[in-house]
Order: structure tokens, then sequence, then C-alpha cells
């Protein structure tokens, strides 16, 4: 009936509400590559508010605002669009890299879950001790302009007792990936990948340190969010000290390549059961941002910590192993702090 | 411009039927807008791809927006008087029609009847399931069976 150019009929498919996209998509592999083009993606994505996921019941969830804020629209993934795994959001957060959204998770096994629920049960506990060799970790894609999950390897084995994940991104390009092994060597180990997609990632190792030599460094340390310098070749993790018996506290250590630098104390967790510190990195632009305007930050101990910060970057210029001036004074703030603690 | 509402221009179809409408009306479609600034109208403007009776409609269209049109910006009561009327006169055609109608307007560039023949077609097509929106676009479904299934399947939740 028609024959419409396919400027025109573009004009046509983008008007149409996002649910309607299914039945075209269906129509002929044309229009299904047509709505999947970059261009149809602006002009759809110009006109929805908002599209997202969200953890919900342990189910994660699809969110989506129409043109009119309140048409809005929650939908569990159905089993088939999340075969057999279970993502860790809720713990971890997913972050963001070229416009995809990346969780960590695991392949989930229903009867491993069960046995959380009812620990008594022996039966159920031999299934635990079946399955915890099967049970693989992944980090998870959601590809937006696909609307298909990838799966990416871990550079590293992780399991899950004892040992610590956390996701960040170097400038929104790429995955960092921290892992902290808390039981027998305590060690950090931060990856970056070189390359990355939906489905399929390179993974460099930014540096693997072993943090036990270190006597200001916690004891007993648990990651909680980080986030990397890779021209200063540096990371900073935030997160618990957990050390002392009595209360807990949360830490930011800078650490580079060749060892740790300084750890700055940021003050007590507020109960034993504290909030995650939760840090993300901000994207350079020129965007005067009001925490550079002097007089508009009334927070004293921010400007102390960053002083401090600086003065760590600045030593680790000095050179990894001749550095005399400001890892030393790093040290001798941090030990004299932990007096203070102590006294 | 004192002389647009004088000023009269025959547009004759590709089936020669011929309107006279005001310079105005004309200038309406971008197309005849150029002919007439480039001084080339003296005549009938023969317009070979459309017929008269869509350019009977779009000259109807063209009238209504030329006599009804919004004071200003801020004129929100007679924008949506012509929202209105819009609605009502596309109601008359069939998806033939307005599919011409769409070919048409964006042959003699007239932004604003294209957007709205987009519009009617994608509101017509929202519900339709793949084999309807086949049969009305004359498209023929080059899927083999499972890759149908598959295509279902990567959407079946996003669009619910």
């Amino acid at each position: 009936m028609s024959d419409l150019p396919t400027d025109l009929l573009e004009d046509i498919l983008y008007r149409l509400p996002t649910k309607s996209l299914r039945s075209i998509r269906s129509t002929c592999k044309t229009w299904n590559a047509l709505t999947k083009n970059q261009e149809f993606a602006n002009a759809l994505a110009a006109r929805q508010q908002f599209l997202g996921f969200m953890l919900m019941n342990s189910r994660v969830s699809y969110l989506r605002f129409g043109k009119d804020l309140s048409d809005m629209s929650i939908n569990h993934l159905p089993d088939d669009a999340s075969p057999g795994w279970d993502v860790w959001a809720l713990q971890l957060g997913s972050v963001s890299v070229k416009g995809n959204t990346y969780f960590f998770g695991q392949d989930s096994e229903d009867e491993y879950f069960q046995e959380e629920d009812d620990s008594e049960d022996e039966e159920v506990q031999e299934v635990e001790e079946k399955d915890k060799t099967k049970i693989e970790h992944f980090v998870y894609c959601f590809d937006f302009t696909e609307e298909k999950f990838g799966k990416l390897n871990l550079p590293i084995d992780f399991c899950h007792d004892n040992e610590i994940i956390n996701l960040s991104t170097v400038r929104e390009e790429n995955l960092a990936l921290l892992y902290n092994r808390i039981s027998t060597t305590h060690t950090l180990e931060i990856w970056v990948t070189t390359e990355i997609e939906s489905n399929a990632a390179t993974w460099s190792r930014f540096f693997e340190v072993d943090m036990r030599p270190f006597d200001d460094f916690p004891a007993k340390f648990f990651a909680e969010s980080f986030y990397v310098n890779e021209e200063e070749e540096l990371a900073v993790i935030f997160g618990e000290d957990g050390s002392y018996s009595t209360n807990c506290y949360d830490t930011a250590n800078i650490v580079g390549k060749d060892g740790y630098i300084e750890s700055v104390d940021i003050g007590d967790a507020e109960h034993e059961y504290c909030r995650q510190l939760v840090c993300s990195s901000y994207v350079p632009s020129l965007v005067q941002l009001k925490i550079n305007k002097p007089g508009t930050m009334n927070g004293k101990i921010t400007n102390k910590k960053l002083k401090r910060s600086k003065r760590a970057i600045a030593c680790k210029k000095c050179g990894p192993n001749s550095c005399s001036c400001g890892k030393k004074k790093a040290r001798e703030a941090s030990s004299s702090r932990a007096n203070q603690m102590e006294g | 411009m004192a002389s647009s509402s004088t000023n009269k221009f025959v547009l004759k179809s590709n089936d020669d039927v011929s309107f006279e409408v005001t310079e105005a009306v004309a200038r309406e479609f971008q197309v005849i807008a150029h002919i007439i600034d480039d001084d080339c109208a003296k005549k009938a403007i023969p317009l070979s791809n459309v017929t008269g009776e869509i350019l009977s409609k779009m000259i109807e269209y063209g009238k209504k927006h030329i006599e009804e049109a919004p004071v200003d910006e801020e004129d929100e009561e007679g924008k949506k008087k012509l929202q209105i009327w819009d609605e009502e006169f596309m109601k008359q055609f069939n998806m033939e029609i307005v599919f011409q109608l769409i070919l048409a307007s964006n042959y003699l560039n007239n932004k604003g009847l294209l957007d709205l023949t987009c519009c009617t077609v994608a509101d017509h097509i929202k519900d339709m399931t793949p084999d309807e929106v086949r049969t009305l676009f004359n498209v023929k479904n080059d899927y083999t069976t499972e890759e149908e299934e598959e295509i279902r399947k990567e959407n079946s939740w996003a669009f619910e």
C-alpha cells in the first residue's frame, strides 16, 4: 500500500510509543534495523523522560517514565531476560560506562538461596556444599541500544568468602574492579578494562598491593567504593576500618602502584552496621561547580582532607622509593592520629 | 506583503485540475514559495507529483491555517482550536489517502501537514500486530520462524 521512502517511514516510527516497537521490530529485518540505529535511538531518547533499572523485592525491574511523568510503568524482568543469575545491585549498585549499565552478580541456583532461608536443614546444606563450587560470578551488562543483557568474565577467581568486589569507572569509558581479599593475604587488586563491550571485555591489572607490611593500614578493611586516577597511577579506596572491636571508622585510603600511600580517617561510623561510604567520580565539564567557588563549602573537615590528599599525591611524584618527604610526614601524621584515637 | 492577499496563483495537479489560491495560501508550501520568490510563477504552477484530489485537501488545510492562524506564540486558545480542527480534518481519510498526503506534504514541504499526517499513521498503527502492520505497509516478512521468535523474545519484556 505504501511506498514511503525511509526518512518518511522513520518520521512515522519514531512517533510511536515505545511499547509499539515490539510489533514494528517483528515486522521485517529492515524495520528492525531502522529502529535500532543511533539516530532513531536519540529521537526516542529525546521523547523519553527516564529509563532505568531498579532492584525491587530482590528482582531486577525495568522502570520507564513516558512523556507525561505520571505515565510510569515498572516491569519485572521475566526469567528468560535474566537467565539464571542474581544481581548484587542491592549491595553494590551499578555503574554506567559508555551508556550501558554494569552490575556485579552471580549465576543463581534456586537451591542455594533456599539454603539461606533454612540453614538447619541437612539436605539443603548438602546442596550448598555442592553448589558453592558451581556458582560463578560475573559482571552483567545491560545494553540499552540492543535491550539485551551481556555477561563479562571477571579477571579474577572470586569466591564468596572473605572477598569483596567493587565496581567503578575510569572516565566513564572503562570499567574498574576492586578485588579485596581480607582473610589470608589481605591484598588489594584493581583491574581496569582496556576494551569493553556489552558482552566482552579485556582486563588489565592496574595494580596488586599486599597491604600487610603497612602498619597504619587498617588491619581489617572492608572496601566500599573507590575511584581510580590513571594519570597519577593511584586509587582512593573508601571503606570501613573494622580493626577496633568497639567502633568502626570510615577511612579513605590512597593506594599507588608501588604501595600504600596514606590513610585518611573520615570519622566514626555511626553504628555497628554502618551505612556504606559511596563515592562516585565526576566527569570534568565546563560547568562551574559550586564546590569550587570560595566560601560555599562550610565543612572545614572536607577542606583539610583535600589538602592531605594533595600532599600525598605530590609525594607520589617524587618517585616510589626515594620519597623521603611527604610519605614520611604522611606516616607521622597518620600514626599521630592513631595515637590520638587510642588515647 | 500587502499584495499577498490579493495576488492569485494557479496550482495545477498532475491530472490537470487547476486551483486558484491567494499568495498567502500558496506560500504555505515552501516549494511553491520558492517558485514565487524566483519569479517563475507567471502562469499556472504545475505540480507533477500531486493529484487533484490530494491537492484540494492540501489547499483546504493551507487555507484554514492561514485564516485561523494563532495571533502569536501565547495564543493557546487559537492553537487549541486549530488542533481540534486538524484532528477532525484527518478523520475523513483512509490510510491510503493519508500516505499520499504524507508524500505530497513532504514534496511541497509543509511541515505542519507532514507532522499531522505522520502522527495520524503512528496513532493508527500503534496497537497493531506485526501482520497488520505488514499488510498496511506492504512489507514482506523476511524472518525465519526462529529469527522471529528470537526478535519477539528480545523485545518481550522491554515493551510490555
